[in-house]
């Protein structure tokens, strides 16, 4: 009886120990992978939003904007895209995006937040509506048409929402949203490296197509 | 002049196959928890063996297919069973509410070991991805842990028959000596 206490008391202290370096740990994760990834060491800092928008609201209004696109694109590449893969991963980017903008829409929320859409957003977001623009293009198109466009797009499209995400860090004193980005920011880099891949073997099987042909008389 | 220590103590090959089949059951508990988590929360249910997958395949096991999910559900089951008998191995006196405590603290243990030495490691992807919801990441641990409770009823399951104790069918790995 005696030992079961004992242990009944290792194993309260155990979990309350653990459970407090869960966030810890995760909060390590972020900052280990800032010192590794973050460019905006050594870019110089973006200017602050006007005084109309505080920059947690531009920040999370920019994140709801490229989830809800990258939702609605990754949908577009699931329902025709040409490759089997290239479905897969359109799939996976519509579920990871939709799972994101639940945390962002549930944090705005908590935080008494307007998202904003993209053109009432201040500053300079013209590489974002560009994105937009493109996406807007991905609607009319299908099968190998589409994964040749939609590829690229998508490395360009994580390229631009890492590079804003890590600029909004090293601007933010917010601790909600930074744990929120630090913990998305790596999911973009996932995306951004599966669009590289399955570029490069889209890119392979169209040479071996043309070796092909010009072997076969 | 025999050791009666010596003698309660259950075979190495009952504490293998108990320890062995305790992690299975305890791993799929973790696993079954961890995919419908995932499921309800609408990142797939095949997300966690996939993520696991990630060992091997790199990223690309994310939009893996059948072969990634088999192969992420191997390496867990494979896993699970080394963590059940290395438990067996160390704590085969316990009795059942004792396991379901140390198993707990046993899995807080194993959450760690995964959180900053396995996964850093092996496997980028998959860290990345539980780091995402750490908190769940460290409940499914214990739920592993907790599972745990069933290695002296398979311990005693797995002893020879006459070495097997009464008290193993309630519970305890004590086995009678012979």
């Amino acid at each position: 009886m005696m030992r079961i206490r004992v242990l009944a008391c290792v194993l309260t202290i155990s979990t309350i120990c653990a459970g407090g370096i869960v966030n810890h740990a995760s909060a390590q994760q972020g900052s280990e992978r800032d010192t590794v990834r973050r460019p905006s060491e050594a870019a110089p800092r973006t200017q602050p939003a006007s005084p109309q928008a505080p920059p947690v609201q531009v920040v999370l209004s920019k994140m709801h904007a490229l989830n809800q696109m990258e939702m609605q694109v990754g949908q577009i590449a699931a329902e025709r895209g040409g490759e089997e893969a290239v479905r897969r991963y359109g799939t996976r980017l519509f579920r990871d995006h939709r799972f994101a903008d639940s945390k962002v829409t549930a944090l705005a929320e908590e935080k008494g937040i307007e998202l904003l859409p993209l053109p009432r957003l201040p500053g300079d977001q013209a590489k974002m509506m560009q994105l937009k623009q493109k996406a807007g293009q991905l609607q009319n198109m299908q099968g190998a048409q589409l994964d040749r466009m939609f590829l690229p797009m998508m490395v360009q499209a994580h390229t631009v929402a890492i590079t804003t995400l890590d600029q909004a860090l090293s601007m933010l004193d917010d601790a909600a949203v930074s744990t929120l980005i630090k913990r998305v920011v790596p999911i973009l880099g996932q995306h951004r490296s599966l669009a590289q891949h399955l570029q490069q073997a889209a890119s392979e099987t169209s040479q071996d197509r043309q070796e092909a042909e010009r072997v076969t008389p | 002049m025999t050791n009666p220590e010596a003698e309660r103590k259950p075979s190495a090959k009952a504490r293998l196959y108990g320890g062995a089949a305790a992690g299975m059951i305890a791993g799929a508990a973790m696993a079954m928890v961890a995919m419908i988590r995932a499921a309800a929360v609408g990142l797939g249910f095949w997300l966690p063996p996939k993520q696991i997958a990630g060992v091997i395949y790199g990223v690309d096991a994310l939009i893996g297919g059948g072969s990634a999910v088999a192969l992420g559900l191997l390496i867990h089951m494979v896993m699970s069973a080394a963590a059940g008998i290395l438990f067996a191995l160390v704590a085969y006196r316990l009795s059942t509410m004792t396991s379901l405590l140390v198993g707990m603290v046993y899995g807080v243990l194993v959450w760690a070991v995964m959180t900053w030495l396995a996964l850093p490691l092996v496997n980028q992807v998959m860290l990345d991805r539980v780091m995402v919801m750490p908190n769940w990441w460290f409940v499914y641990h214990l739920i592993f842990g907790g599972m745990l409770i069933v290695v002296p009823g398979l311990i005693n399951a797995f002893s020879p028959v006459g070495t097997r104790s009464a008290a193993g069918a309630r519970g305890s790995a004590q086995t009678i000596p012979s």
